[in-house]
């Protein structure tokens, strides 16, 4: 079902439609919040908080925009939140993944680490506009509704992150 | 939350309902036990406001009841011992019409109706009109309504009455599920409805609460006063003409009793543990129909 | 950019996410329908969307009764009233349409809803209200209809009309509210029938009398005219007032228990 109608039966009072819909989008929420807290714990949580949050406030999403879109400004606002509570860690003690035996896969850790780390050092809007744009596939109109800004400032915070990104990776082919 | 009764009296022309009743209630089961004319019903109508004191208030938190109105009746769910329904209302109409009236919207409306039929083992029966149900039925469909908004504040007036052993044992699971967070006045003549599960016992008698506590606080307040002693037929007749019997059984030639009495009342008796019927009895036996309590095989 | 987009990817691949555990979607669906089940449960209606609700639960055989009433009146339209026909129509017609709303307004005590419908959100007097808004509109519609159908022949001025319409209907209308002010129980609903059937003998006694109906007594209707208005509005709103809890209908017992 599109999500104008899994809103539609939610309004109505089906509760079915809501499953639905949560089933639809958890995963790419909490990928989101993931990459945002770089605490599985505390992702998780956001990313419940999210939906409550969706659920309670139900009568003001009035269908504006999307209901995908809707959610993002949610768990945007949800992490950066859940962030400023938390104490801020050194960049040294970001979570690390589990580290496998073999060569490849340590070295594969170490690059996320890496990017983690880089992402990191981004200023919030642009890192905010890259995570949305390469991690969770939406267009730069959508992004642009979520972060609340325009089209074209989206489009600058992006080229100004992926140049700031590659930089931090030595990636000389970015822009 | 805390719903205060201050000094709550009503009065009429020949005779006093309520007479200066004090109480601070927070949020739990209390049952409120007492003889017909006790004055339960008349209170409880005075916590719901509809009926007015001649003298005192509730107050919710501080603030006066009745000066909050529509906030206060939000919070409310009420069963009266006596309630009618439009005859030509199925259960799922007189729900929602309820539900209306309790400024629940449609949708919710017809949400909490079918949870609140399938709670109260009526969902088979929701589009049948409710002059067709038994004396059960329509009480259970009367727990239902109540419950309908998710009160804060429930007053149950004898909300078991006309319902069979089964149907109070799963009424007192329904009520004590619900009541963590809510306060529950259940007024009741039958003492099992309450006595495992209520955090509190109000104890009213000609309109005064006479005691009020814990159910082991207040049947410790009568220890020593109940006896149980095993004596021949011709001694039964005699006992139980003079004492309060709380039960009898036979027992082969002999006669196992169980006697509430300020003294021993035979030689052979024994104290024992009081319960709350006891303590109902000791209270309200001269107020009780004559054969009540009657012999009973167990208890 | 465009072009890099893949080689951006690429890079950016490895900040893999761990899978979400099942469990903790399963505890997210859980929950959200127990706050949206909770959300919905506490959101208020407003009265008016409440006034509408209620038009459900009026009693069908009020719409039925009134379209009874009707249809004789739209059956004869267009066809003029034979002698005092049209008069003795207004004279028994009018009191009828008053007394149809009032056992309907009654029923809380008549059918012993009283105590339950008190203690809710809406209590007695909006929900009092909203049925004699409700009945109130459909009985000037009806009456509307019956002036309606009958101005074009009767051969009376339109205005005498409404004299000869709405006084027996106000004077029907005064004696029910007096009853319903006093009597909080189904003994109402039967005090309001002899009202009713006074008004209808009364005024059709009246109707039989030609020079009642002459020009020279419009004043005098009149004077009915205001004199009951006043007193259905006076009564009116201490009849409404007086739906202030049970004050009334618990110093006797309430209505039937079934």
């Amino acid at each position: 079902m599109d999500d104008e109608r899994l809103v539609r039966e939610i309004k109505s009072g089906d509760t079915e439609a809501l499953d639905e819909l949560i089933q639809k989008y958890y995963r790419d929420i909490y990928a989101y919040c993931f990459r945002r807290m770089s605490c599985r714990a505390d992702a998780e949580d956001v990313t419940q908080d999210v939906f409550l949050h969706f659920c309670r406030n139900f009568d003001s999403y009035t269908q504006r925009g999307k209901c995908r879109n809707y959610l993002y400004v949610i768990a945007r606002n949800l992490c950066v939140n859940a962030l400023q509570k938390k104490p801020s860690l050194p960049l040294s003690s970001v979570e690390p993944e589990r580290l496998a035996r073999d060569d490849g896969r340590v070295r594969r850790a170490d690059t996320a680490g890496s990017v983690r780390a880089a992402l990191r050092r981004l200023p919030e809007e642009q890192r905010e506009v890259v995570l949305l744009r390469f991690y969770q596939d939406l267009k730069l109109k959508d992004i642009a509704q979520i972060t609340d800004s325009g089209l074209s400032v989206t489009k600058y915070r992006l080229y100004q992150g992926l140049k700031a990104l590659g930089k931090l990776l030595s990636k000389e082919d970015w822009r | 939350m805390e719903l205060t009764l201050n000094r709550l009296t009503k009065r009429y022309k020949d005779k006093t309902a309520v007479d200066s009743l004090s109480a601070a209630l927070t949020p739990g089961l209390y049952g409120l036990l007492g003889a017909n004319g006790a004055g339960k019903t008349t209170l409880m109508r005075m916590v719901c406001g509809i009926l007015s004191p001649t003298s005192g208030n509730v107050a919710l938190d501080g603030r006066d009841t009745v000066a909050m109105g529509e906030s206060y009746r939000d919070l409310l769910g009420y069963l009266p011992q006596n309630f009618g329904y439009y005859p030509v209302f199925t259960a799922m109409d007189y729900l929602l019409y309820v539900a209306a009236l309790k400024g629940l919207t449609k949708g919710a409306a017809k949400v909490r109706a079918n949870e609140l039929l399938e709670t109260v083992s009526l969902q088979t029966v929701a589009k049948k009109k409710i002059r067709t149900f038994s004396g059960g039925m329509k009480q259970r469909l009367g727990i239902a309504q109540a419950l309908l908004n998710d009160p804060k504040i429930l007053v149950l007036d004898e909300p078991t009455a006309g319902l069979d052993p089964k149907e109070r044992v799963r009424f007192r699971n329904l009520i004590s599920g619900i009541s963590k967070d809510k306060i529950v006045i259940l007024s009741t003549h039958i003492v099992s409805d309450v006595e495992y599960i209520a955090d509190a016992i109000l104890v009213m008698k000609d309109g005064r609460l006479v005691h009020q506590g814990r159910p082991e606080e207040i049947t410790a307040s009568i220890a020593g006063r109940v006896w149980e002693c095993r004596v021949g037929p011709e001694e039964t007749g005699r006992l139980t003409a003079r004492y309060t019997v709380s039960n009898l059984k036979h027992e082969g030639e002999r006669d196992m009793l169980r006697i509430v009495s300020d003294g021993k009342p035979c030689e052979s008796a024994v104290p024992v543990e009081p319960t709350l019927e006891d303590l109902y009895l000791y209270y309200f036996s001269s107020e009780t129909d004559p054969g009540i309590p009657g012999e009973e095989g167990n208890r | 950019m465009k072009r890099n987009e893949g080689k951006i990817r690429e890079a950016l691949g490895p900040f893999s996410v761990p899978a979400c555990d099942p469990e903790k979607m399963r505890r997210t669906v859980r929950l959200a329908k127990a706050a949206y089940r909770e959300r919905q449960v506490s959101v208020r209606i407003g009265f008016w969307e409440f006034l509408s609700m209620q038009l459900r639960f009026i009693g069908k055989w009020v719409w039925l009764a009134q379209a009874a009433l009707l249809l004789p009146v739209l059956a004869a339209a267009g066809r003029p009233p034979a002698g005092n026909s049209l008069l003795l129509f207004f004279a028994s017609a009018a009191p009828l349409v008053a007394f149809l709303g009032f056992p309907e307004i009654l029923k809380s005590y008549s059918h012993g809803m009283a105590e339950i419908e008190a203690c809710t959100r809406f209590s007695m007097r909006k929900l009092m209200g909203a049925r004699m808004l409700i009945l109130g509109l459909a009985d000037l519609c009806c009456l509307t209809v019956i002036l309606a159908a009958s101005a074009a022949h009767s051969g009376l001025p339109f205005l005498q009309m409404i004299l000869y319409l709405f006084v027996p209907f106000n004077c029907t209308c005064c004696g029910c509210l007096t009853v319903l002010d006093h009597v909080k129980s189904r003994q109402g609903g039967y005090f309001c029938s002899v009202v009713c059937i006074l008004c209808i003998v009364f005024f059709s006694r009246l109707s039989l009398i030609r020079e009642y109906y002459e020009a020279a007594a419009t004043g005098v209707w009149a004077v009915l005219f205001f004199c009951s208005l006043a007193y259905f509005a006076a009564e009116l709103v201490r009849t409404f007032r007086s739906f202030d809890g049970l004050s009334a209908a618990c110093k006797g017992t309430l209505s039937v228990p079934w």
